[in-house]
């Protein structure tokens, strides 16, 4: 069995990379992935705890796992439909090129 | 015949699919999704009301349930008591004044009427669903509900640039701060797997945070989870930092729509955080009680001071809409003394200033967004100096206008006084630093009244250049007057609602 501490750093490690990506980067499918990585982090840590907190895991963070991987599923399909109506008004995708609201 | 206090929810969900069905097979008269929507809507207010306590189905023989309800489920995780009723009854009143002012707003040949009005209706039902939850895990996916539902709203007219980047711009944020939420919804499971049991359940996490914080070393994981779901809830509330996404998402968005975010999601947030700081995270209270007080009074100063310089009416809409976030927040700090029992009269009485606020929140926000709404249908235009002499070109809007914002800056009669009353005078009489939340409100309260009156100055005494009268849309001057009608009422019926509030108060806190 892996050590817990593995599991963590290595969702850690996904996290800080995720919200790497959505500070840096203006490609709104770059954006999207990075959150996309962030839930996979989350996941990484309900799966790890629930197997550290009983043997055979503990199964509400098993089945939040799998919903969360739903949930992330159903936000990549509105978020794809949604960069498609932005490149029709906008022929980009580029995040900075969206500058009609400000403040 | 328990689950039958479960109908509002189906109804609506019913209603919903069944829109969405229709409008495969049927292809004219789209017009007719709107009513159907308002039937639906209406059927489920009026069951909501009955659950509350107006007994009209007992009265009929019809064995239902005994009002005021009050149903867990224990497999489901769902709860059904006074507090969600109250939220309830927020939630359907107000899509019902956006439905009844999205007939005129929204195109009668729009090739996805069909659609906006189904996404509605699913919005309200993850809201709903939000209200009576009693598990992260439940709590959490009926937050995705209301939000997803809602992004694709925001990017409804998809041919218009401005509509098309808000909804961009919502989609992106709103999914950022769910993927922090979630991760912060994980770190909290995990100090429940060190602290005994590994649970979502709220009522657990509490219990298990009491033995978590005399652990060695687990303050840190637990400070952080909390850091994360205050981001990650607070987005959804506009909380500054976290509040840079509405102003624009208000302005882009369909008018109606943005009314439906301000009076309605943003209470669906609210419940997420009542729920989640004032059941789960109660134990740890001392660890975010003064970060979320700190917050209510930045958010209420941000929102008022940004609010004088705007000229655009959604705009201001929108920041007034934050810096009463900030008010409603004032309602989780001093809902944090529920756990001791000498001053839980107090916490309740708070809660029910947070929630009466809501319901007021939601009637005068809402209905101002309607006003603008209606103007710009009118062909006046939504910018403060479009408003000029108002009064001469649509008397009854005008005043309508002035009612509400004077509810929102709470001046006596209305309903928005009241509100803010019960709520900075549970502060005081919390007493300690809570006084100083109090002392904020009020300051910011004037300062807000600078901006509001400003709009009343431009409708009422600065000469508009064209005097000609201008007819209104009927379905926007229906909801205009209906949330108008609502705040006085909301007003003149202060105590009965408070004690309303109260009892839901005092079922979520206990």
């Amino acid at each position: 069995m892996i050590a817990l501490e593995y599991e963590l750093v290595l969702s850690a490690v996904l996290f800080a990379i995720g919200i790497y990506g959505i500070l840096r980067r203006k490609n709104a499918i770059v954006v999207l992935m990075s959150v996309e990585i962030i839930l996979n982090a989350a996941v990484m840590n309900f799966v790890a705890f629930s197997s550290y907190a009983e043997n055979g895991g503990n199964a509400a963070g098993q089945v939040f796992a799998l919903f969360a991987i739903a949930v992330a599923a159903a936000e990549a399909a509105i978020g794809l439909a949604m960069f498609i109506v932005f490149y029709r008004t906008f022929n980009t995708i580029d995040l900075d090129k969206g500058k009609m609201l400000r403040w | 015949m328990t689950y039958a206090v479960l109908s509002p929810i189906f109804i609506l969900l019913a209603f919903s699919f069944a829109i969405m069905i229709l409008s495969v097979f049927v292809k004219s008269q789209r017009r007719y999704y709107a009513y159907l929507t308002l039937v639906g809507l209406i059927v489920a207010l009026f069951l909501v009301a009955d659950m509350a306590g107006l007994s009209f189905t007992s009265a009929m023989g019809l064995d239902l349930w005994s009002s005021p309800v009050d149903v867990y489920f224990s497999d489901l995780k769902i709860k059904v008591d006074s507090f969600s009723l109250f939220l309830y009854m927020i939630f359907i009143f107000v899509g019902i004044l956006v439905t009844i002012g999205s007939i005129s707003y929204i195109d009668k040949e729009e090739k996805y009427r069909a659609e906006y009005f189904s996404l509605m209706l699913l919005a309200l039902v993850g809201m709903m669903l939000i209200a009576s939850a009693t598990d992260l895990f439940v709590l959490y996916l009926s937050f995705e509900l209301a939000s997803i539902s809602t992004y694709a709203l925001a990017a409804f007219q998809r041919k218009d640039k401005a509509s098309a980047e808000a909804g961009l711009k919502f989609f992106l944020i709103g999914a950022v701060s769910s993927a922090i939420a979630l991760f912060g919804i994980s770190i909290i499971y995990g100090v429940t797997a060190f602290a005994g049991g590994a649970t979502t359940d709220l009522a657990g996490i509490s219990d298990a945070l009491a033995v978590g914080l005399t652990m060695e070393g687990m303050t840190i994981p637990i400070i952080l989870g909390i850091v994360l779901l205050i981001a990650g809830f607070g987005f959804k509330i506009a909380v500054v930092p976290f509040h840079m996404w509405a102003p624009d998402v208000y302005q882009g968005s369909p008018t109606t729509i943005s009314a439906f975010l301000a009076a309605g999601s943003k209470k669906g947030g609210f419940a997420a955080f009542f729920k989640i700081f004032l059941l789960g995270l109660i134990a740890a209270r001392m660890e975010w009680v003064f970060l979320v007080a700190v917050l209510a009074v930045v958010t209420m100063v941000v929102g008022n001071v940004l609010a004088i310089v705007q000229t655009d009416l959604k705009r201001m809409l929108a920041y007034s809409s934050i810096a009463q976030a900030g008010y409603v927040l004032i309602a989780v700090c001093v809902g944090t003394l529920a756990v001791d029992p000498a001053t839980l009269s107090t916490a309740q009485y708070g809660l029910a200033g947070g929630l009466y606020h809501m319901l007021t929140h939601a009637l005068m926000t809402g209905g101002a967004f309607l006003v603008v709404a209606l103007t710009s249908m009118a062909k006046i235009g939504d910018n403060l100096n479009d408003y000029k002499g108002l009064y001469k070109r649509m008397p009854i809007v005008a005043f309508c206008m002035m009612v509400l914002l004077l509810a929102l800056a709470g001046i006596p009669p209305l309903g928005g006084f009241f509100s803010k009353f019960v709520l900075f005078s549970s502060a005081v009489n919390a007493g300690d630093w809570f006084v100083w939340l109090a002392v904020a409100g009020v300051l910011n309260s004037a300062i807000s009244l600078y901006y509001y009156a400003r709009v009343i100055k431009y409708m009422y005494i600065l000469e508009g250049p064209d005097e000609t009268k201008v007819k209104a849309p009927t379905g926007l001057y229906i909801a205009v007057l209906l949330a108008t009608i609502g705040i006085v009422i909301t007003g003149l019926l202060a105590e009965p609602i408070i004690r309303f509030a109260q009892d839901a108060a005092a079922a979520l806190l206990g």
